[in-house]
């Protein structure tokens, strides 16, 4: 086996759901990896497969009408497709954790917060109840919610949005996992609550070291917290490569097309008059176009693009890209500018 | 189409408030005890004032539970203010008995946030956007019906989508329907609130062009309601900035952008991020959250969470100054 620091090696995942309209793709062939200590972010816009790509990981995909249709999740080298339920819980507990958009959804609203951290330490760690509870004050604390011995006694809804966030990482924390899959964490939160979070995951993860999975639909998040991104289009990745090049080269017209659509704060002084939207719909996964899937939205797109569904080549570096004119969409941008 | 009348709107020159808000308070009270008394007041919206001229588009910007929606319904009488005055062309809305304000429903529309849960699913397209038109006795028949086939074409939908009902379109279609529906009735102004929030990044920027153009064809005059300040500031003439039941700071969008004066705007701004990875930022983390709207704090609302805040910020409510012409601020530390 190679040796190297990958500690999660997505290879052609597919995740189908048999509805009775006919099988959603959902993640349709998604290859990526996640290195150990580094944020990887993936981007798109709903329904593009992000959250179907993570529930796949941590193998929680309701079956049925879900399915792992091929590939594998290599996770410090062994299979997790191939995993027992059995395996996996202890894998859930131990080496991957996970949090959600909506923090209430995942706390149970009659246990004090106190209690639910303590619990998963005692089922995981076999600590005593009353270790348990002295760790998940502790981890209230490493979380950066004040007073933690007082709140340890609250209940879910006797705390703010961001104070349930700050308990989910703790709860998610709590098992030293080596990977954190956070699927858009902050997009229920105001901006000024959405900073300390994002401030304290890149704290967090400069003490602990763990590799984070960063799950948005927001691109100014992206910026702000990833080393890598895949960008996903219509279940599938249609660019990868390190944060700089993505944001400053990007190769791919959706990914071009969704960073001219976003309006910015830093550029009021300066701004065009109009956005530069991306026209058309997000497509219906049960319908999806024929050959590349963001044809129809694609201002570069050619009678050849309708043909096959491009492959995922690198462009050099290491910068993935899904498009049969990226070469030559580069060379008119070069003459333009 | 007679809303075309109202492009003077736009003059500039045009000074005099289409809505003028004073002092506007909504109090929500919290019944408790065996008799449901009164106990305490949740004071979503404190003391509230702006104007707006016409054909002025005005964001409104802060925080979750700032009272953002609750003033926008408040205006709109959607539900009744505890206090203040609203002046609609000079007449004060919050004053007309049922009866009087039928006549300024029409005039005073709203958008909502949620495209999917404003639209009831049992009607037609057609019948959603007519609706209105028929409530008002404003057209029915064939001409109402070219009315909405006009408004759908507007909107940047089809004739043809008239038959057909709210779930078979998408998040972005479903808003301009709602848009649709508000224009229906030529209202002079419309609150939108969260018009975009729900909609997916390329398709916000669609609705935002559109409503950018209809700003320019209708000359319409609009309340923008927003977390998202960078959204705000593209469509927005003026931006208030309100926390916790007060307004912060008012300024026209340019200038608050480039030049915040209020230490809660200057958070808030430096909170967006910013889709670079090269731009390296001092951000400025504001700690703890929003406090409670049973109980704010005494003196400058913010000064619990203020980086700059000192004793004195607990003593007195800090006066809306204007420090430049439209410029407005509520600090008693920045000049
Ligand atoms: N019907 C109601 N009864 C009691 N309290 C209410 C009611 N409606 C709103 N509030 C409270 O008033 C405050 C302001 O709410 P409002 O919805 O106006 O805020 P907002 O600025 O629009 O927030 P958001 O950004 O979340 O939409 C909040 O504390 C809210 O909980
Ligand atoms: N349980 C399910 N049954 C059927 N389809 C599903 C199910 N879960 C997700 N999907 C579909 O899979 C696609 C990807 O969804 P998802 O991963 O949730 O997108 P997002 O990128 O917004 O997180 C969507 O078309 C969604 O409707
Ligand atoms: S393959 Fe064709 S349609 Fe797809 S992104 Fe490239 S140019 Fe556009
Ligand atoms: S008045 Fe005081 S607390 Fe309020 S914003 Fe100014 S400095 Fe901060
Ligand atoms: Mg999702
Ligand atoms: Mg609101």
């Amino acid at each position: 086996m190679a040796k190297s620091e990958k500690l999660l090696d997505v290879r052609g995942l597919k995740t189908y759901f048999d509805t009775d309209e006919g099988t959603v793709k959902a993640v349709d062939g998604v290859s990526f990896h996640i290195d150990k200590g580094e944020t990887l972010a993936v981007v798109g816009e709903s329904g593009s497969g992000k959250s179907v790509t993570s529930l796949s990981i941590m193998r929680l995909i309701p079956t049925p009408p879900g399915r792992i249709a091929g590939g594998e999740m290599l996770f410090n080298g062994q299979d997790l497709v191939k995993k027992s339920e059995r395996e996996m819980r202890q894998i859930r507990g131990n080496d991957i954790s996970m949090i959600f958009q909506e923090p209430m959804t995942s706390l149970n609203p009659v246990y004090t917060v106190g209690d639910q951290i303590a619990e998963a330490i005692v089922l995981h760690q076999g600590k005593t109840q009353k270790q348990a509870m002295k760790m998940a004050t502790e981890m209230l604390e490493l979380v950066g919610i004040p007073e933690p011995a007082k709140r340890v006694k609250n209940y879910p809804h006797q705390m703010s949005g961001g104070m349930r966030q700050r308990v989910m990482i703790a709860m998610a924390l709590s098992c030293g996992p080596q990977l954190l899959i956070a699927d858009e964490p902050t997009t229920a939160l105001d901006v000024t609550i959405q900073a300390q979070i994002l401030e304290l995951m890149k704290k967090l993860q400069n003490e602990i070291g763990m590799s984070i999975l960063f799950i948005t639909h927001d691109l100014g998040v992206v910026a702000e917290i990833a080393d890598r991104v895949v960008v996903m289009y219509a279940g599938r990745a249609v660019e990868e490569g390190d944060v700089v090049p993505i944001f400053t080269k990007p190769k791919m017209p959706y990914t071009m097309g969704l960073l001219n659509s976003v309006p910015r704060v830093d550029k009021a002084a300066v701004h065009q008059e109009r956005l530069e939207a991306i026209p058309g719909n997000v497509p219906n996964p049960l319908y999806l176009p024929e050959g590349c899937a963001f044809h129809p939205r694609c201002k570069f797109a050619i009678e050849q693009c309708k043909a096959a569904i491009p492959d995922l080549v690198d462009s050099g570096n290491g910068h993935m890209v899904r498009c049969i004119r990226w070469d030559e969409i580069q060379k008119e941008q070069a003459v333009v500018a | 189409m007679s809303s075309m009348s109202r492009a003077d709107n736009r003059n500039p020159n045009a000074t005099k408030p289409l809505l003028e808000v004073k002092n506007l308070q909504k109090y929500f009270p919290i019944r408790g005890g065996v008799f449901s008394r009164v106990v305490g007041n949740v004071k979503a919206v404190e003391d509230v004032s702006f104007t707006v001229k016409p054909g002025e588009v005005v964001g409104l910007v802060g925080e979750s539970g700032s009272g953002k929606t609750t003033a926008g319904r408040s205006i709109l009488r959607l539900i009744e203010p505890t206090g203040g005055e609203v002046l609609f062309e000079g007449v004060d809305v919050t004053k007309l008995s049922k009866n009087q304000m039928r006549e300024y429903r029409k005039e005073m529309q709203i958008i909502f946030q949620d495209p999917f849960a404003s639209l009831n699913p049992r009607m037609t397209v057609g019948d959603i956007i007519g609706e209105a038109l028929t409530i008002h006795r404003l057209a029915k028949g064939r001409e109402k019906e070219a009315k909405v086939a006009d408004l759908l074409e507007r909107t940047g939908l089809s004739a043809a989508h008239m038959r057909r009902y709210p779930h078979e379109f998408s998040g972005g279609q479903r808003q301009r329907i709602g848009i649709a529906r508000a224009l229906a009735v030529d209202p002079k102004f419309i609150v939108a609130d969260e018009p975009v929030s729900a909609l997916d990044v390329s398709i916000q920027a669609q609705v935002v062009n559109l409503l950018q153009d209809l700003k320019e064809e209708f000359g319409l005059t609009l309340l923008f309601i927003a977390h998202d300040l960078a959204v705000v500031e593209y469509i927005s003439d003026k931006v208030i900035v309100m926390y916790l039941g007060r307004i912060m700071e008012i300024a026209p969008a340019k200038e608050l952008y480039a030049n915040p004066i209020h230490p809660y705007t200057e958070a808030l701004l430096s909170a967006v991020p910013i889709p670079d990875p090269t731009l390296k930022r001092e951000r400025i983390i504001l700690q703890g959250d929003i406090p409670s709207p049973i109980n704010p704090p005494s003196g400058c609302v913010f000064r619990t969470r203020c980086p700059i805040a000192v004793k004195e910020c607990a003593d007195v409510v800090p006066p809306l100054e204007e420090v430049s012409p439209g410029h407005f601020k509520a600090c008693i530390r920045r000049p």
